[in-house]
C-alpha cells in the first residue's frame, strides 16, 4: 500500500490520476469525514540490473494500492485532513501504515513543499519525492538538481510531468527499488531542543532546525534566490483580486455559472423529460397492453410511479454534470481561490465563508446542483451550514408557482410580488444563517483569511472528465433510491381508495388516502389563512417536485392545467374562491403567507437526496424540521399581520 | 533603526522582513508552513476587496484579510 501526500496545489491529484487512470474509488476514510481516493497503480516492473548479459526474468506486472491523502502542508494536525495524514503515516501500527510514501513536491516552491518531507524523514520510513511543476519552475529560472537534492534529503527524488505523462517510469523504478530495500533510517537531527524548554519554544526550535535542513538542501540543489518573477498569471492576479476589478470579474464568472446551470441545462432537461413522459411511458404502457395489463393499476404504478421517478432522476443528470464540470474547472484553473478572496469580506459579514457565494448563487437556479457545489468549502461545518441555507434560495421551479399565483391575485403588481419573493429569499438566507451562527454554529470560528493563491493552470480534459463522471455516478446512485421511492409512494397514496366507489388505481384524488391525509393536515394552516385541502395537497406534491405543484393543483379541482403560466384560467378562479373563503375575506395576506410558506418549507426530494449525500441523513432531517418551523411561523406571521391591513 | 509595524500599515509595494506573528500556536504553525516565519522576506503586492492584501513570500502569493495582517509584525527593508 502506497500513500500519496503533499501540500495543496502541487499537482498531487494530477499525479494520482496519471498513475491510477480510471481505477479509482472515492470515499470517506473509515471513522472520519475526510474524503480519500483509493486507486490501483498497475506497473510493469523493469528491474534496474547491472548484468552484462541480462539474466533477469521477464518484466513482471504488479498492482499496488495507491491512496491519495488530502493536501497537507505538514504533519501538524491543524485540520481533520492533516490529522488523518499524521495518523496514517506516523502513529498507526506497522501493518496499517503504508509501505512507502510518495511526496509530491512543487519544484517552483521547493522550501515550502519540502517541510513535509523534512518531518517524514524524522521517522524511519520509505519516502520517494515526486517533483512536480518542473516546467513552471524552469520558466521562472529555477533548475533543480535532483541527484543533489536526493542526497541532501536522504531519499530518492524523481522529476515528473504528470500532465504529459513523463517521468512515470522513473517513478516506478524508484518506488520498486525503494520497496526492495529495507526501511531507511531517520535523518539526523542536528539541533534538538533542550529538555527544559516550554513546548511552544521547543516547537520553534524544531521548526527552525527543519527549515535549516530544507534551506541547505534547496540551496545546494538549485540556483534560485527565491524572488518572485512577474509572470502573466501575476499580472492577471493584480486585476482579479483588486478591490474593484476583482468583484466585477467575479460577478461575470458567477453570471456564466448561473446561465449554464439554467439556460443551457434547461433544454437538455426538457428533452429528457419529454423522452420519459413520451416515448418511454408509451412504450411501457404498450408492453403492458400486450401482456394484458394495460390500463390497470400495474400500468399506473409502472408508468406514473417507476418511469416517472426514474425520468425525474435522469433529468437532473445533465444539470449535475454541468455543475460538476464547472466546479472542476473553477477549482483546477485556480480561479476559485481568487473568488474566495473577493467574496470574503461580504460573506463574512453575514457569517458565512467566502466560498459559500458560489453554491448560493447556483441555488437560485436549482437547489440540487447547489448542494453539490458546497464541496468548494474546505470545512465540513461550513458545508453543512451552507447546505442547510441553500433550500432558502428560491429556485426556478418555485418561480412557476409564484407567477401563476401572483397573476391570479395581483394582476398588474404580479411582477413586483415575484421580485419581493426573491428579496424574502435573501432575507431568509441571511436571517437563518445569522440564527444558526449564533446558536449551533457558535463555536465555528471565523478564521482570519490566509489563502495561498495557486498558480493558474489549464485544467486537463481527462482529469475534469474523470472527476465529473465519478461524482455524477455517486449522485445518481444515492439519489435514485430516494427519488424513485418517493414518486412511487405518492402514486400509491393517490391510488388507494378510502371509499367504496373507487377501485385501486382509479380513484378521484379527494377520496384517496392521499386526499384524506391532505384534508387531515390542512387545519394546520388555518392560522396562516390557507387551510383548503387542495392547497395543502399542492404543497405536499411540492415536496416531491416544485414543478409538479401546478399540474397537481389542477388535478385536485379536476380542471385542466393552464397552458400558459400567466393566464390562470379556470384553475385561477378556483384558487381565488378557495383563498377568499379560507382566509375569512382576506385573500391577499393569505396568498402572501402561502407564497412565503412555499418558499421556505422544504426543498424538493431531489434536493433532499443531494443533501443526504453531502451532509448525511441526520442533518438533512434537521434541515427539514427547521425549514417547516421557519416556514410555518413566517406564514402565520405574514397572514396575521397582513390581514390587519388588507 | 526601523521599528516594527504591522503588515496592515505597510504600504503596497514595500518589502519587509517578518519579525513575529500574534496568534495561537496552530495559526503560527500554519503560517510557518506557508513560509511566513521569523526572518522571511515579504512584499506587499496589491490590495484586495475589504481591506486585505496579497503578499508575496518565498516565491508564492498569499491573500490575507485585514485582521490577519494586523497580527503580523515586520520591519521595513531599507530601499
Amino acid at each position: 500500500m502506497i500513500a500519496l501526500v503533499g501540500a495543496p496545489n502541487v499537482g498531487k491529484s494530477t499525479l494520482f490520476n496519471a498513475l491510477t487512470g480510471s481505477r479509482v474509488t472515492m470515499g470517506n476514510w473509515p471513522g472520519t469525514t475526510v474524503d480519500v481516493a483509493r486507486g490501483v497503480w498497475r506497473t510493469t516492473r523493469t528491474r534496474t540490473c547491472d548484468c552484462e548479459t541480462c539474466t533477469c526474468g521477464p518484466a513482471a506486472s504488479t498492482e499496488m494500492t495507491l491512496i491519495d491523502l488530502p493536501g497537507a502542508y505538514s504533519l501538524d494536525p491543524m485540520s481533520p485532513d492533516e490529522a488523518l495524514t499524521r495518523d496514517l503515516l506516523v502513529t498507526s501500527a506497522a501493518d496499517e501504515a503504508p509501505d512507502l510514501t510518495i511526496v509530491a513536491v512543487d519544484a517552483a516552491h521547493l522550501s515550502r513543499s519540502l517541510y513535509l518531507v523534512a518531518q517524514l524523514r524524522e521517522q524511519a520510513m520509505r519516502v520517494v519525492v515526486g517533483l512536480t511543476m518542473v516546467d513552471v519552475a524552469r520558466s521562472r529560472g529555477i533548475a533543480v538538481d535532483t541527484d543533489e537534492l536526493a542526497s541532501r534529503l536522504g531519499c530518492r527524488v524523481v522529476a515528473l510531468h504528470p500532465r504529459l505523462g513523463r517521468g512515470m517510469d522513473d517513478l516506478t523504478v524508484a518506488v520498486h527499488d525503494a520497496l526492495d530495500e529495507p526501511v531507511p533510517e531517520a535523518r539526523e537531527i542536528t539541533d534538538r531542543p533542550a529538555h527544559d524548554l516550554a513546548p511552544m519554544d521547543a516547537d520553534l526550535v524544531r521548526e527552525d532546525e527543519r527549515f535549516g535542513f530544507i534551506e541547505s538542501a534547496v540551496e545546494a540543489s538549485t540556483g534560485d534566490s527565491g524572488e518572485l518573477r512577474a509572470s502573466l498569471s501575476d499580472k492577471a492576479d493584480r486585476w482579479l483580486t483588486a478591490p474593484i476589478a476583482g468583484p466585477i470579474a467575479f460577478l461575470g464568472v458567477m453570471w456564466v455559472v448561473f446561465q449554464l446551470t439554467t439556460t443551457v441545462a434547461a433544454p437538455l432537461q426538457g428533452a429528457l423529460d419529454s423522452l420519459f413522459s413520451g416515448p418511454v411511458s408509451s412504450g411501457v404502457s404498450w408492453l403492458l397492453g400486450v401482456v394484458g395489463l394495460g390500463g390497470s393499476w400495474v400500468d399506473g404504478l409502472l408508468v406514473d410511479g417507476l418511469v416517472a421517478g426514474v425520468g425525474m432522476l435522469l433529468t437532473f443528470a445533465p444539470l449535475m454534470a454541468i455543475m460538476f464540470v464547472l466546479l472542476a474547472l473553477l477549482e483546477d484553473s485556480g480561479y476559485m481561490a481568487r473568488a474566495a478572496v473577493v467574496t470574503d469580506r461580504l460573506m463574512r459579514s453575514i457569517g458565512l465563508p467566502g466560498r459559500a457565494f458560489l453554491p448560493l448563487v447556483v441555488g437560485f437556479g436549482c437547489n440540487v446542483p447547489a448542494i453539490s457545489a458546497t464541496r468548494v468549502l474546505p470545512n465540513v461545518r461550513q458545508r453543512i451550514l451552507t447546505s442547510l441555507l441553500i433550500p432558502f434560495t428560491s429556485c426556478s421551479a418555485r418561480l412557476t408557482v409564484y407567477v401563476l399565483v401572483a397573476t391570479t391575485f395581483f394582476g398588474r403588481w404580479a411582477g413586483t410580488v415575484v421580485f419581493a419573493m426573491y428579496l424574502v429569499s435573501i432575507v431568509f438566507v441571511v436571517g437563518v444563517g445569522f440564527l444558526l451562527r449564533k446558536t449551533l454554529w457558535r463555536t465555528m470560528g471565523a478564521e482570519p483569511l490566509v489563502l495561498d493563491l495557486p498558480p493558474y493552470q489549464r485544467p486537463t480534459v481527462r482529469l475534469t472528465a474523470s472527476v465529473t463522471w465519478l461524482r455524477l455516478k455517486g449522485f445518481l446512485r444515492t439519489a435514485s433510491g430516494i427519488i424513485v421511492a418517493t414518486v412511487c409512494a405518492v402514486w400509491l397514496l393517490q391510488a388507494i381508495p378510502t371509499t367504496v366507489d373507487g377501485s385501486f388505481g382509479n380513484v378521484p384524488v379527494e377520496n384517496s388516502v392521499y386526499g384524506v391525509t391532505a384534508q387531515a393536515i390542512s387545519p394546520v394552516f388555518a392560522p396562516a389563512g390557507f387551510d383548503q385541502w387542495q392547497t395543502t395537497s399542492a404543497l405536499v406534491v411540492g415536496f416531491v417536485a416544485k414543478e409538479a405543484v401546478i399540474s397537481s393543483w389542477a388535478q385536485t379541482y379536476a380542471v385542466d392545467e393552464p397552458t400558459d403560466g400567466t393566464n390562470p384560467g379556470t384553475l385561477g378562479e378556483h384558487i381565488v374562491a378557495d383563498f377568499t373563503s379560507s382566509s375569512g375575506g382576506h385573500p391577499l395576506p393569505a396568498v402572501m403567507a402561502f407564497l412565503v410558506f412555499l418558499l421556505a418549507y422544504t426543498p424538493c426530494v431531489a434536493t433532499l437526496a443531494a443533501q443526504k449525500r453531502e451532509i448525511g441523513l441526520r442533518w438533512t432531517l434537521f434541515g427539514i424540521g427547521m425549514q417547516l418551523v421557519v416556514a410555518w411561523v413566517s406564514a402565520v406571521a405574514v397572514f396575521q399581520v397582513g390581514r390587519l391591513f388588507w | 533603526m526601523s521599528t516594527a509595524i504591522s503588515l496592515a500599515s505597510a504600504r503596497v509595494g514595500t518589502s519587509l522582513t517578518l519579525l513575529r506573528a500574534e496568534g495561537s500556536p496552530e495559526l503560527c504553525r500554519r503560517l510557518s508552513a506557508l513560509g511566513l516565519r521569523r526572518g522571511a522576506r515579504v512584499r506587499i503586492v496589491n490590495p484586495t476587496p475589504g481591506g486585505g492584501r496579497v503578499i508575496s513570500v518565498a516565491g508564492s502569493r498569499i491573500a490575507m484579510d485585514a485582521s490577519m495582517l494586523k497580527r503580523l509584525f515586520a520591519e521595513e527593508i531599507p530601499a
